[in-house]
């Protein structure tokens, strides 16, 4: 691969672009793939990928075009690739916009390298130390140990670099119940390996599957019709971030925006504030693609939308001031204790849906647990469906908290009013 | 260019070969070359862009009785005490997997645009199609996009030498209507080979998706309830995607994790069914010469009259399994495992014309455009969202709309309620496929039109 000052001498010659911006992505991993307890395959990953974003001011345009480099490329290629994006980017007849100046260069997380094998091998063990009971058991696992490491830099003279190690978990437990099989999906994302904790978590992924076996249809339960429903996971992650990016500088520069700042937009307890960092959150980072330098903003308090927020190029058309993007969400609200309410509580959806521009969310539900008043029922393949836009308005937030790769807050939303069929 | 980078590294892969065997029993190396060049011209902005381009490769080992695999940027120069150091492994199999075996092969392959056009040109065709998009009342914002992916790799063990490019291109058009906060969209893609004939595909579907993202505006929910159903060629597509596709990927079957294992030789669809996957089954998304196992491509027919007939596999799991592999070992990119993945994959057309499916409904629904869905191998649940449902009553559309539309339930249920097939095939390639929630690989799939019995919500 070709060296990255040789790449910055070449961009800094040439005179026809007018800024640059080169993202450069590492990766070493360490990935085990299991059927059953068996390893199947395992795999060591050394990796780089280089792309150089160039953009070039004609008239009174900027266009823009990038050019990725490879093992295959040297000085001669990539000049030749270089005059190609030019010619390309003069054909661009986009409004003029910044690319982020000179600011303090972020550099954060390690360069130290673990060694990752040992990592996934601890992870493996940890994981099988759970796998041990006969009425569940993991039929399929797979562990990638991952140091990623990214840089930016850009022709204002920032130089940014994030470091992250990430442990990634998939794992599904089968159980055989009746003469049938039933599974569960689980991923885990962590920043660390801490075998208890993973032990723990995938102990309780086994117990889920054995409530799915055990669960029952809708039809031979009777579901109280004002039933609070809590969602947490990957669709309360899809569902906060949907409402979010309707104040996004780009949402509104695109004309796709239902609501506008000022606009009472939900619960009078609901507050969401995005920031570039929350302990926990993965997907924190100092910095953004356009080398912009990150600091948090409230974009909606006691459920009045009170900021917009987005990268540079949107702020700049809509002549505000760029957050850039941020990509960590912390929510808050009233928490309201529904353990003696009769609620449904959604363990695990099949894929959940958001539509952003309907507002539509939803899917199938592969596990739930229904409280009656008395006990909690396990209930199997049904489906609900709401409207953020209209069910955000009632929404309530539990006590309980958690962190997700790029969300902090309450574990569940609690709705009143869905659809459940 | 980088075609030739990688035939110009078909020599050091084939000396890496002999060099790693003093060490293997088994020794492959997979080159891959993907370049996607993305052209955008939207209402609000332009761009021409390489996409998610790359080239690295894969060397895959026996040891232990099990697999190792090494994925970097280049293999010249490669330091093989380093690459062994990575790839060593404490963990003995339980039940040591056989050795792959492969027959002599030495073969080269091509399939690229006969009709290619400039940058310019293709962005001169997308403004075309977007302004004649945005000059309907309620259209907000219009999005146009063409793809061109054109893909190089290499394979080299101690039996094979094989090389192969080919070419595909997508055309992509989206539409966004507004009537106060009320906000709609509907999109359309088409697929071919060729530059030329993608875009004249596109061209043709302008007016009926700008029409339909206006009437989305009028879209009411539909009540929850079981239908009589006629589904687009896309939502055909989706359900042998979804509701049966991935439960005949025969890893799913090493793993214990398919339905569909007990039922090879059993009735699992209405006698009119009949189902085939494969690159090799017709000229798409997913149509290549040999898989990233270094398998050539097949054509595999998944149900026939209704009764299950095969699973398609990668090379580890058809190993484990007794089977011969189908060509459907695939890699989201060289720095991914292969896992037994779909490609092209569809239902036979039949004898029944459109009209008549549509004359048979006393109160269903008509659903179309592939919004999304999720496989469930073990338990054969669906889960299926088409964009929009046209209403139909007394075997006429009434005009009211619902949006949008998922189909849930059973999966055997569903197919053997098909009781039409029509007989015009289509299958497109557009889409991306995950396994799971990752893994993502570019598929087709399609279908006639079918009549089904279906719980809607």
């Amino acid at each position: 691969m070709m060296k990255l000052d040789k790449i910055i001498s070449i961009l800094d010659e040439n005179a026809m672009i007018d800024d640059y911006v080169i993202s450069l992505n590492r990766r070493k991993s360490s990935e085990l793939f299991y059927a059953k307890k068996s390893l199947e395959l395992n795999r060591f990953v050394e990796v780089e990928s280089i792309s150089v974003e160039i953009y070039v001011d004609h008239d009174e345009y900027r266009g823009s075009s990038n050019v990725v480099i490879t093992a295959a490329d040297n000085v001669s290629s990539f000049k030749r690739k270089l005059g190609a994006a030019i010619r390309k980017a003069r054909a661009i007849n986009n409004p003029w916009f910044p690319i982020a100046e000179k600011c303090a260069d972020v550099d954060e997380g390690t360069l130290e390298e673990e060694d990752l094998n040992k990592l996934s091998a601890k992870a493996a063990k940890a994981i099988f130390k759970a796998d041990n009971r006969e009425d569940v058991w993991l039929s399929a696992t797979e562990i990638f140990a991952s140091m990623k490491e990214e840089e930016i830099i850009t022709s204002k003279g920032n130089h940014h670099r994030h470091g992250q190690f990430e442990l990634f978990i998939e794992v599904i437990p089968t159980v055989r119940h009746n003469g049938s099989e039933f599974e569960v999906y689980k991923a885990i994302r962590k920043g660390y390996v801490k075998p208890k904790e993973i032990e723990r978590e995938i102990a309780e992924t086994m117990d889920d599957a054995l409530l799915r076996a055990k669960a029952h249809s809708l039809s031979e339960v009777e579901i109280d019709k004002d039933v609070l429903v809590l969602i947490g996971g990957d669709m309360l992650e899809n569902i906060v971030d949907g409402f979010a990016s309707e104040l996004s500088y780009r949402t509104i520069y695109n004309h796709q925006n239902h609501f506008i700042k000022g606009d009472e937009v939900a619960d009078g307890s609901l507050n969401i504030k995005l920031d570039h960092y929350a302990k926990g959150c993965l997907s924190s980072k100092g910095f953004d693609k356009s080398g912009l330098k990150l600091t948090g903003k409230t974009i909606i308090r006691n459920g009045k939308a009170i900021g917009n927020y987005g990268e540079l190029r949107y702020a700049h058309y809509l002549k505000k001031k760029a957050t850039g993007n941020l990509p960590i969400i912390i929510l808050g609200g009233e928490a309201v204790d529904y353990h003696h309410k009769k609620h449904l509580l959604i363990k695990n959806f099949s894929s959940p849906q958001y539509e952003s521009s309907s507002g539509y969310f939803g899917g199938e539900v592969r596990l739930a647990l229904y409280y009656d008043g008395n006990e909690y029922i396990p209930l199997t393949g049904f489906s609900i469906a709401g409207n953020i836009y209209n069910d955000i308005r009632n929404v309530k937030v539990s006590k309980e908290e958690t962190t997700m790769s790029y969300y902090k807050g309450p574990k569940y939303l609690i709705f009143s009013n869905l659809s459940i069929y | 260019m980088s075609y030739g980078f990688l035939i110009s590294r078909m020599a050091d892969a084939s000396k890496l070969v002999e060099e790693l065997g003093n060490y293997y029993e088994y020794v492959s190396i997979l080159g891959s070359y993907v370049h996607n060049k993305r052209i955008v011209s939207a209402t609000t902005e332009t761009s021409i862009d390489d996409l998610d381009s790359e080239l690295g490769f894969v060397i895959k080992v026996y040891q232990n009785g099990g697999y190792s695999e090494y994925s970097c940027n280049d293999i010249r120069g490669l330091d093989i005490a380093k690459v062994r150091r990575k790839l060593a492994i404490s963990i003995k199999m339980e039940e040591p997997l056989p050795i792959l075996k492969e027959e002599e092969m030495v073969k080269s392959f091509k399939r690229q645009d006969q009709q290619p056009l400039s940058d310019g040109k293709i962005l001169k065709i997308l403004q075309k199609i977007r302004k004649k998009a945005e000059s309907t009342d309620k259209i907000v914002n219009v999005y146009t996009a063409f793809v061109k992916r054109e893909t190089a790799k290499i394979f080299v063990s101690k039996k094979r030498k094989l090389d192969q490019q080919y070419d595909w291109t997508n055309g992509m058009l989206m539409v966004v209507s507004k009537d106060g906060n009320n906000i709609q969209q509907n999109y359309t893609v088409e697929g071919d080979t060729d530059s030329i004939a993608c875009l004249n595909k596109l061209k043709d579907l302008v007016d009926n998706t700008t029409e339909i993202a206006v009437k989305l505006l009028d879209a009411k929910a539909i009540e929850p309830g079981v239908y009589d159903v006629i589904t687009d060629q896309s939502i055909s597509g989706l359900i042998a995607h979804e509701a049966f596709g991935h439960g005949v990927e025969m890893d799913m079957f090493v793993k214990g994790r398919a339905k569909a294992s007990e039922y090879v030789g059993k009735r699992v669809a209405s006698d009119l069914v009949n189902m085939y996957d494969g690159a090799a089954s017709c000229i798409s998304a997913a149509s290549y010469f040999f898989d990233d196992d270094g398998v050539l491509a097949h054509n595999t027919q998944i149900i026939k009259d209704g009764i299950l007939q095969n699973g398609i596999s990668d090379a580890l799991s058809a190993l484990q399994l007794g089977k011969e592999p189908s060509g459907n070992g695939r890699r989201e990119s060289y720095s991914h495992k292969a896992y037994s993945r779909m490609t092209n994959t569809f239902f036979k057309e039949g004898k029944d014309k459109l009209a008549d499916m549509i004359k048979s409904i006393d109160h269903g629904y008509y659903l179309c455009e592939t919004s999304n869905g999720m496989e469930d191998p073990k338990n054969w649940q669906i889960q299926c969202t088409a964009s929009y449902g046209m209403e139909i009553v007394d075997g006429k559309f009434t005009g009211r709309i619902v949006a949008p539309v998922v189909i849930s339930g059973s999966v055997l249920d569903l197919l053997n309620s098909i009781s039409m097939v029509s007989d015009e095939l289509k299958v497109t390639g557009s889409g991306m496929c995950g396994k799971g929630h990752k893994e993502w690989v570019y598929v087709s799939d399609g279908g006639p039109h079918l009549k089904v019995r279906a719980k809607l919500g």
